[in-house]
């Protein structure tokens, strides 16, 4: 064989696998922010919820291909491999967050908890229709703790028209507080419930 | 390759490590074993015992020479009144009808001096002589390699990869932990039944495959058995007999073909745990090593250690050793050492059940119950997803020591970016138990933060797969609870017992199956925790 040199290649591929690593987190964006858990075993992945529902979901393999051809890998440089280690975790990312948002989406939709703007702009009263429909979660002071909102850089630009609209304008202000109130109470409501009665 | 490998080592291998693979021997041969050596001062004289078909007993004496000749001096000096003593006294054992007469083996790894064979032949000669027929016959290295070689040898690993994992394990130092994964990947590769798209294999393939593991097992524990590793051997033993059960379960395999091999390993678990308690009982202190690393993983290994002892424990009681000694020192040593226990992972949970299963034996009071109340209140307090815990969670029974120390010391990371916070495999089982300790009223306090962690579990698709170290098959579940319940209704899961989420044959072995908890911890589920403190109240 020709002459090799394992321990070093080891010891780079692990730095590499670091950084794929470290550019995924950081190209997820928020999906990066969510807590995750290793599955170690099993092929399916169930949640049992509350009301004891259960969803089931197969889990799905991610990958991409690197390819190079017999001349392009010997004239590799350093460089050449980060960029295309770069490339593959942003790739990587976008297809987890892709099928982190497909899974979302169908859950939501089996639970009718979709808001359908049936082609008008962004509006407060859509925006109402959405924190209606979630569950949001307060910390031990009731402080609201608000959900994240993920847009694209069109929907983005309309969400911060809308909330300027509702910052302006006091009786759609005012409604937003009601709202949050009411989800306060949700909140707290569904605190004081868990309960051991008997 | 592996002839050789096997000849070199049973020249190796001192009497324990040998020991093991010729009782399998016998058992092949239609022997039932009815006692093996714990190889300790008090036992001298007599390793095995087994009776044959006929019902004729015979009693092994085993010698390890390293390959090489037993020479006059060693003859003398510590084997011929051994041997002696042996053949001319008696064998009394609860298997053994009394004066029921016995023969006398020497089994060696290795040949016989030409001094020695005559000292023997005239030993012999003079038993003729008096009429006592009393002689002692030698089985020498080359006979026992021959028995060994019988063992299942079809099924001895033949591909690269699987003899690669064999010498892995065979060339192990074998002064750590356990690889188990690895060990669970070679034993597959053997007992081939135990394979996702195996088929039933008939009677003689079973017994084979069952030969054959545990030989090869006795060979891949090489370093351990050499360096009296006792709680890797008690692992690998443990994960062997998960193997055969599985076999066993799976193909409802006839009881005869599986069982004698069954009996033969949990009477070797039974004495490793026995060698492992002894070996504590003599030491002045539980560190190892350099003091400035171990006190790293001081107690780690406590908690490790009681549970193992709890187990022990409630294993001798079913055999009928009660006040003895080694009882004492157990109940000592457990109610010295449980404050230090220390919960570090889910992993560690079966050592926790396993000491309260124990101590509910020694221990009267209502502290039992508080052990619990501590345990639940340890894994809220650091699991639990909230604003002021700056924990960061126990790790998943999927993480054993070697992987999640680092993390937890600040030098080193987990494999996988895991977040630890909000879910617990073992939260829900603990909590079942304490809630059939009726302490009403604390249970409704810690009621909200119950319902506020997802509970983990994993159930194989197949029952027999419950068995292995992974199943590709089978459904994670995350389940959030109901945020209200009736009292009655929690109180009434938490009575169940019946351990519907467990195979079959494993519930015949209740203290092997904490061991194997203690393997796999991954595989404890709460019904497992409800059945097998119901099983062992005594």
């Amino acid at each position: 064989m020709l002459p090799d040199y394992p321990k070093f290649k080891t010891l780079l591929g692990e730095i590499l696998i670091e950084r794929m690593k470290k550019v995924m987190l950081a190209s997820q964006g928020f999906m990066g922010e969510v807590p995750r858990l290793r599955i170690f075993e099993g092929d399916t992945l169930s949640t049992i919820r509350e009301d004891g529902t259960k969803e089931a979901s197969k889990p799905e393999t991610i990958g991409e291909e690197i390819s190079w051809s017999f001349d392009e890998i010997e004239n590799l440089e350093v460089n050449d491999v980060i960029k295309k280690i770069d490339e593959i975790a942003i790739n990587m990312a976008r297809k987890q967050s892709e099928f982190a948002f497909k899974e979302i989406t169908e859950a939501v939709r089996k639970v009718g908890n979709e808001v359908d703007v049936k082609g008008e702009p962004l509006q407060p009263k859509h925006f109402f229709e959405m924190i209606r429909k979630i569950q949001m979660q307060f910390d031990v002071s009731g402080n609201p703790i608000y959900p994240s909102i993920v847009a694209g850089t069109k929907a983005f630009d309309a969400f911060r028209k809308m909330f300027d609209q509702l910052e302006e304008d006091p009786t759609l202000k005012k409604e937003y507080e009601e709202l949050i109130e009411r989800k306060r109470k949700e909140w707290h409501d569904r605190e004081t419930s868990r309960t051991l009665v008997g | 390759m592996i002839e050789k490998l096997l000849e070199r080592w049973l020249d190796k291998a001192d009497e324990r490590g040998f020991q093991g693979p010729f009782a399998y021997a016998l058992t092949k041969q239609g022997y039932t074993v009815v006692h093996i050596s714990r190889h300790c001062g008090m036992e001298l004289g007599k390793d095995i015992l087994a009776i044959d078909k006929e019902g004729q007993t015979w009693a092994y004496q085993l010698k390890a020479v390293g390959g090489g000749r037993l020479t006059l001096s060693k003859w003398r000096n510590e084997v011929q009144g051994q041997m002696q003593e042996l053949a001319l006294g008696k064998v009394v054992h609860p298997s053994i009808r009394n004066g029921s007469g016995h023969k006398s083996v020497l089994v060696l790894n290795g040949n016989l001096d030409e001094e020695v064979q005559r000292s023997i032949d005239d030993f012999n000669r003079a038993r003729e002589e008096d009429g006592t027929n009393k002689k002692i016959e030698v089985i020498v290295k080359g006979q026992l390699f021959e028995m060994l070689k019988k063992m299942g040898q079809e099924f001895w690993p033949a591909e690269p990869a699987d003899l690669n994992a064999l010498l892995d394990l065979h060339i192990n130092e074998g002064r750590g932990q356990f690889p188990k994964g690895s060990y669970s990947n070679a034993i597959s590769s053997i007992m081939r039944s135990t394979l996702p798209d195996a088929s039933r294999p008939s009677p003689r393939e079973t017994a084979e495959q069952i030969f054959a593991g545990a030989i090869m097992s006795a060979m891949m524990l090489n370093g351990f058995t050499v360096n009296k590793n006792y709680l890797a051997e008690i692992e690998a033993w443990t994960l062997f007999f998960s193997h055969v059960l599985l076999i066993a379960e799976r193909w409802n395999i006839d009881r005869h073909i599986w069982e004698p091999a069954v009996d033969l390993v949990s009477k070797t678990i039974f004495n490793l745990l026995e060698n492992l308690s002894k070996e504590v009982e003599g030491s002045k202190t539980l560190s190892v090593g350099n003091p400035m690393t171990d006190f790293a993983v001081l107690r780690v290994r406590i908690t490790h250690l009681v549970g193992l002892f709890s187990v022990l424990a409630l294993w001798r009681k079913k055999e009928g050793n009660h006040d003895d000694d080694l009882n004492l020192f157990i109940r000592d040593f457990c109610k010295a050492k449980f404050q230090k226990m220390l919960l570090w992972g889910e992993y560690a949970t079966p050592q926790f059940l396993s000491y309260y299963i124990y101590r509910r034996t020694i221990d009267g009071t209502l502290q039992n119950d508080q052990f619990l109340y501590v345990l639940i209140n340890a894994i809220l307090k650091k699991n639990l997803r909230q604003k002021n815990n700056k924990d960061a969670g126990l790790p998943t029974p999927y993480y054993g020591p070697e992987e999640f120390l680092p993390f937890m010391y600040g030098i080193g990371k987990l494999e996988s970016e895991d977040s630890l916070l909000g879910g617990s495999y073992s939260l829900e089982g603990i909590f079942h138990l304490y809630v059939r300790r009726n302490w009403k009223n604390t249970v409704k306090l810690m009621w909200p933060d119950i319902t506020r962690m997802v509970h983990y579990s994993f159930v194989p698709k197949y029952m027999w797969q419950f068995y292995l170290w992974r199943s590709k098959e089978g459904e994670h579940i995350s389940k959030l609870p109901e945020l209200t319940q009736q009292w009655d209704a929690v109180r009434r899961i938490a009575d169940e017992s019946a351990g519907n989420d467990i195979p079959i044959l494993i519930k015949e072995y209740p203290e092997l199956y904490l061991l194997l908890m203690m393997a796999m911890p991954h595989r404890l589920s709460s019904s497992g925790m409800r059945w097998v403190v119901s099983k062992l109240r005594f």
